[in-house]
Formats: C-alpha cells, structure tokens, sequence
C-alpha cells in the first residue's frame, strides 16, 4: 500500500517528526527500523545550537518543548547520516538559516550529505525573526523558497505554523513556490502558567506547545490546507495512534508525522502504529491509501451551509 | 563527470565521494570499493580533482587583519571546527590590514602550495583577487568590503545589524544619537544602515571619528571623556560603540564622572565579543555571528575543491541579532524578537 509524496514512493503515510527522537544515527535508524517511511532531522542550522537542560517540559499530559534546532553541525550529521542504513525509507533534513543566501547554502550542504528531500523550518514558534526579514510578506517567503527549490535536485516542503495553515495569500504563494508538499502545524508559542506566590512564569521561555491537545488545531490546519493547495501534505502535531493518522488522511494528508508521542512511548510504537492502520484498512477493504484521503472533506460545511442543514 | 553524477551512479552522497578521496580511511570498505570502481568505470581520475592529492598536505590558508581582536578568534575558531573533521590543517597569517603585507602573504601561500585560503577583512581589490584566479587557487572572501562580486564571499551583514540597533534605540526615543566609528572595512556598511534607520525616523545621526587602533577599551574611556567635556547641550543622548570592549571602556569613564548609564546617556554596540557579558551594566548590543562566519567560509571552500564546474560565485550573508539589555533603558524583555 505504497503512496506517492513529494514525488518519492513511500511505504506507508508514516513520517518521523523532527524531534529529539531523530536526533542522531541511532535515534533515526530505530525509526527506519520500526517501519517508518521516512523520517525529518531535528532542524540543521549553520552553527549546531546549544542543548538546554531539560529540553521538554511536561505537564499533565501537555508537552513544551525549550529545544530549538538541531545540537550538531552538518559535518556531524554528515558522519551520522553516512552511517544510517536507510533501506526502503527516506531522510529528509530539516534547516533553517537567518538569510535567504544562508537557507540555499545549507540546502545544498544537506543534499550533499544525503538528504533525500528537505523540510524548510522557516515559522519556528520560538524564534520568530524571520518573519519580519524574509518572510515579511508573500512575495518574500516565495522567492525564499523559490531560491532553495532552485539551489537542489530533491524535493523540498515547507512547515507552516496554524496561521499560515489559513492565510490564503501565503498559502498561494507557496502554491507558486515549486514547493512539493507543505507540512503543518508548527508547534504553538505556549507557556503552561505563572507561578503566583514566586511571580515567575513557567517555563521560563516561551516554549514550542505541543501534544494531543493541539490535534485539533492540526486537524482543522489539514483540511484548510486540502482546499487551498495542491501540493502534497504531511499532518503534524497532536498525532498519538493508528486512529488519528486516518482522521488526518481523511482529511486530505498525504503523510502523518509522529513526533513527541515517541518521547513517552519509544521508536517501537511506531511499528505498533503502522500495524494499527494496516490492520484497520484491510479490515475495510480498502486497496490503497488514495481510497481514503480526503474522504471526509465533502463532509465539512462553511457555516451557512451547516446552518440551512435540515434537522439542525 | 563530476561529482553529483558519479555519487548518482554509485548510490551514494556527493559527501561519500569526497571522503573516498580525501579521508579514505571513514568510508566501509565496500562502499569505497564501490565508489572507486564507479570512478575507474568513467575514467575519473582521483588526482585530477581540484584541490585533489597534487599537494602532499591538506593544508588552508587563512589571513586576518591582526590578533586583537576576539572576533577575529572565534572567525578561526570556525574555521576550525570544519576543517578539522575533514583533516585539513590551518595556518593563520596576519596582514595588519595593510594591502602590501598582504600581497605578499597571498604570494607566500600560493608558493607553499595551500589547497585554499579565507582572506578575513581583506583590502584586496577586484584586480588583484583576479589574478589568484588565473593561477585557480581556490578562495572565499570573508567580511570583505562591498562590491566584490566578482569572487566567493561570506559575509555577516554588519549595516543590517547597525540599521536594527539604531532603530531600536530611535524607538526608545533617544533624539540625539552619535556614532563612533573609524573608518575600516565595516564602516561603509554600517554608517549606511544606521543613516537609513535615521531617515526612516525623519532624524540626523551625528558621528565622532575615531583614530586607526583607538576602538578598544582605552579608546571608549578617551571617547567617553570627550563626550563628558562637551558644554551638556551638545552631548549625545545614546552612543552607538564600534564594540563591547569599547563600550565597556565608556561604561567606566561615565561611572568615575558620576554619569548615570543608562539615565544620561544610553550605550550601545555594535559589535558583540564575549567581555561585554562582564559589562557593569548588561549591554544592549548586536550578534555579529564570527564563529559561524569562520564555519560557513570554510564549508564555501571545501565547495570550491568539489566543485569542479560551478563558476558563479556564491555569497553567503548571514544576518546578525540585536540582543537587548539594560544600558538603553528599554524595561521589556523578550521585544528583540519582534525587531
Ligand atoms: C523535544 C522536541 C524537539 C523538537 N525539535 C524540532 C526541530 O529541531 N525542528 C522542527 O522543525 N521541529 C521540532 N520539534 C517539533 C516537532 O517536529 C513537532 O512539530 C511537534 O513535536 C508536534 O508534534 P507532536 O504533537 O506529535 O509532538 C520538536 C519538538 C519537540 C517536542
């Protein structure tokens, strides 16, 4: 039950998030291993970024995450990347610069090494800078794009945050970019709370919300998505078990990332997963993947239509 | 054939083929073995590569203008973190900033038969770099002043940093800001941004000038005091130092003359290096990313020995970051991300 994603043939809609759970060679190849189709780096920036101690703060089943990018260089993930044996799945690096020259160059840096395809970090929810330079408006963020599209023979998609998710005009001009396939949602700018006898909040940097609780945002993110693009996409955040992958298909995804729920349950979840969805679809019937995405989008009414429903 | 399409042959990354050349010894056998049946079946010759095995030494050359400055060390600390995990060695020359010790160091180093070099702050013009050309010397320019298109740059873009910084204190409302900087590779850069934040704010920047070597620490206590003796309507309300280390040199001078920092006058800079974290009062200042500027120039080079058709120079700028602390008087904490 192979799909088409960004051009490449995949085994199954299971991607890896970039996450400290794909952080080196080991942690990747125990995604392979298990069964995932393809799996994204922890964002590859020009200088390795410093590790923060602990790099995820959880509360009542809610996760934020202080870590930003990747700890390693590029010639560290050209060792690490070297070593994985990739069999039938696919790496994609995830990168992000501070200019749009500086983007291409590490796009072309992250081929060299292997990358078999590229996930742009361009909207991080902690360090939001680049939307007042190069993504200051849609002509910029699609001629940043554009640039690296050109720079590299391998795909590349591009992340975006909820809002991007539903900006018409930014969603277009990704459209025009030569952009593959979009991937959605960052995780959110969050903090769990103050604490009211110190006065100090909590965490303290804003963090990357993440978790079961941001499924719906996800949710809705995809089937916005399905209507505004045509390019492939891969459904992330809140993603815990075979269930929510075909909710997100049904909603248009192409692919399904798994990310912190890898944290809490290790890499052979994923297996567990795939197992889950493969099961349920023979069960059904269903052939292939393409029976079932999108299906539940006819199902979704602007609120007018809703409105005039009859029974309501 | 060149590099991308034998790794298409082979199954494997262009990296992989660089390493089967240049570090053998951490490719697995068989992928090696593959590899270089690949290349014998297209009739590759290894030592033909650019910045292949013709030199006995995987050698990189690099110049800067002095050994002062810290900047200058975390550029070549970059350099450094890259080059080592490709077993390439380092040698640092010192030019003073004078064009003739250079030509005669970039005569030096061709002559020792360096694979590359990174020329830091180089005052070379267009000509002069054109001729290294002819002799297919690979080279990245690093911080080099503008318009030199024609080659392989790497750059921190300094005006971007000035236009940020001034802006940011124009918001804070100083009216009468001045500049202190000499007139090196950087000035034209950043005298530009700062003039076009001040346009933007419909207001006029005044600058003081400093002397070739007074930007350190004694040269903000000697600017510092030149502003304490100017009658009090015509001093500056805010500062913006060429360095940490200068401002720090002014942090000092206003404090022994009883002038609030930043109540007084606001000081800022231009420039970070890792002293100004011992500031007496935490400095509002600019990024300047130099270790990253070391590790992306020399990525450029390893570029240039692989690449054997790629002719279009390349230019790398990489964007600095105002950092925001107490010395400007702004009393909210996380604004420097929306600037
Ligand atoms: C510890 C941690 C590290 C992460 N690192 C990165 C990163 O380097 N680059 C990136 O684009 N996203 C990163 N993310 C975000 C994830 O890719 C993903 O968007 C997020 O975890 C939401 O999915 P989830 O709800 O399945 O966890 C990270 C998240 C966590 C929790």
């Amino acid at each position: 039950m192979s799909i088409e994603f960004a051009g490449l043939s995949l085994k199954n809609p299971v991607v890896v998030a970039a996450g400290s759970w794909s952080s080196n060679q080991e942690n990747i190849q125990k995604c392979i291993d298990n069964g995932a189709a393809m799996v994204i780096t922890p964002t590859i920036c020009s200088e390795p970024t410093p590790a923060v101690n602990p790099e995820v703060f959880y509360k009542e089943n809610e996760v934020y995450s202080l870590s930003l990018y990747s700890h390693y260089a590029i010639e560290d993930w050209e060792d690490e990347l070297e070593k994985v044996e990739k069999k039938d799945s696919y790496v994609f690096c995830s990168i992000r610069g501070t200019t749009v020259s500086e983007i291409v160059f590490l796009a072309k840096q992250v081929e060299r090494i292997g990358a078999d395809g590229i996930q742009l970090n361009l909207f991080a929810p902690m360090d939001i800078s680049l939307e007042k330079s190069i993504l200051q408006t849609e002509e910029k963020l699609k001629n940043t794009v554009k640039q690296v599209v050109k720079a590299v023979h391998i795909p590349v998609m591009v992340r975006v945050p909820h809002y991007i998710a539903s900006n018409v005009n930014y969603v277009k001009a990704l459209n025009d970019s030569g952009a593959m396939a979009i991937s959605g949602i960052d995780s959110i700018r969050g903090l769990y709370g103050v604490d009211i006898e110190k006065a100090c909040a909590i965490p303290d940097a804003v963090a990357g919300y993440t978790g079961s609780h941001i499924k719906p945002i996800s949710l809705a993110a995809t089937a916005t998505l399905s209507q505004l693009t045509n390019m492939d996409i891969s459904s992330v955040g809140g993603i815990r078990n075979g269930r929510d992958i075909l909710e997100f298909i049904m909603l248009g995804a192409s692919t399904v990332q798994l990310g912190s729920v890898i944290l809490e349950k290790g890499h052979a979840y994923i297996g567990q997963v795939i197992e889950e969805i493969s099961y349920w679809m023979q069960e059904r019937g269903y052939s292939s993947y393409s029976e079932i995405k999108g299906k539940a989008l006819n199902t979704l009414l602007t609120f007018e239509k809703m409105a005039k429903k009859v029974g309501r | 054939m060149n590099f991308r399409e034998i790794a298409a042959k082979a199954g494997v990354s262009v990296a992989t083929i660089s390493r089967v050349i240049n570090q053998p010894n951490s490719v697995l056998p068989e992928t090696r073995e593959k590899v270089l049946c690949v290349m014998k079946e297209v009739g590759y010759n290894v030592n033909s590569a650019k910045g292949g095995n013709v030199v006995p030494v995987n050698g990189i050359a690099v110049i800067v203008p002095s050994a002062i400055k810290t900047e200058y060390n975390s550029f070549i600390q970059g350099i450094i973190s890259v080059t080592s995990r490709r077993n390439f060695r380092v040698s640092v020359f010192y030019s003073n900033g004078e064009i003739e010790t250079e030509r005669q160091l970039i005569h030096d180093i061709l002559n020792y038969k360096y694979k590359g070099g990174i020329f830091m702050e180089t005052n070379l013009s267009n000509g002069d770099a054109h001729e290294l050309h002819l002799k297919s010397f690979p080279f990245v320019l690093a911080q080099c002043a503008a318009g030199n298109t024609k080659e392989n740059v790497c750059c921190i873009n300094v005006g971007e940093g000035a236009y940020l910084l001034t802006k940011h204190l124009l918001e804070l409302k100083y009216k009468h800001i001045m500049l202190m900087a000499e007139e090196d590779s950087a000035f034209v850069g950043i005298s530009e941004g700062c003039k076009r934040a001040a346009e933007e704010a419909k207001v006029g920047i005044n600058r003081m000038s400093l002397e070739k070597g007074e930007n350190g620490f004694k040269g903000g206590m000697k600017c510092a005091k030149r502003i304490v003796d100017m009658p009090k309507e015509k001093r500056p309300d805010a500062v913006l130092c060429p360095n940490d280390l200068f401002a720090i040199g002014m942090l000092r001078m206003f404090e022994s003359q009883k002038i609030q920092v930043p109540g007084d006058i606001a000081v800022a800079s231009l420039r970070d290096n890792e002293l100004g974290e011992v500031a007496s009062v935490e400095l509002t200042r600019i990024i300047c990313p130099f270790n990253r500027l070391g590790m992306m120039s020399a990525r450029m080079l390893f570029d240039l020995f692989e690449d054997e058709q790629e002719d279009i120079p390349q230019e790398v700028v990489l964007q600095p970051k105002l950092e925001i602390g107490k010395s400007c008087g702004n009393d909210r904490d996380i604004v420097a991300e929306f600037l």
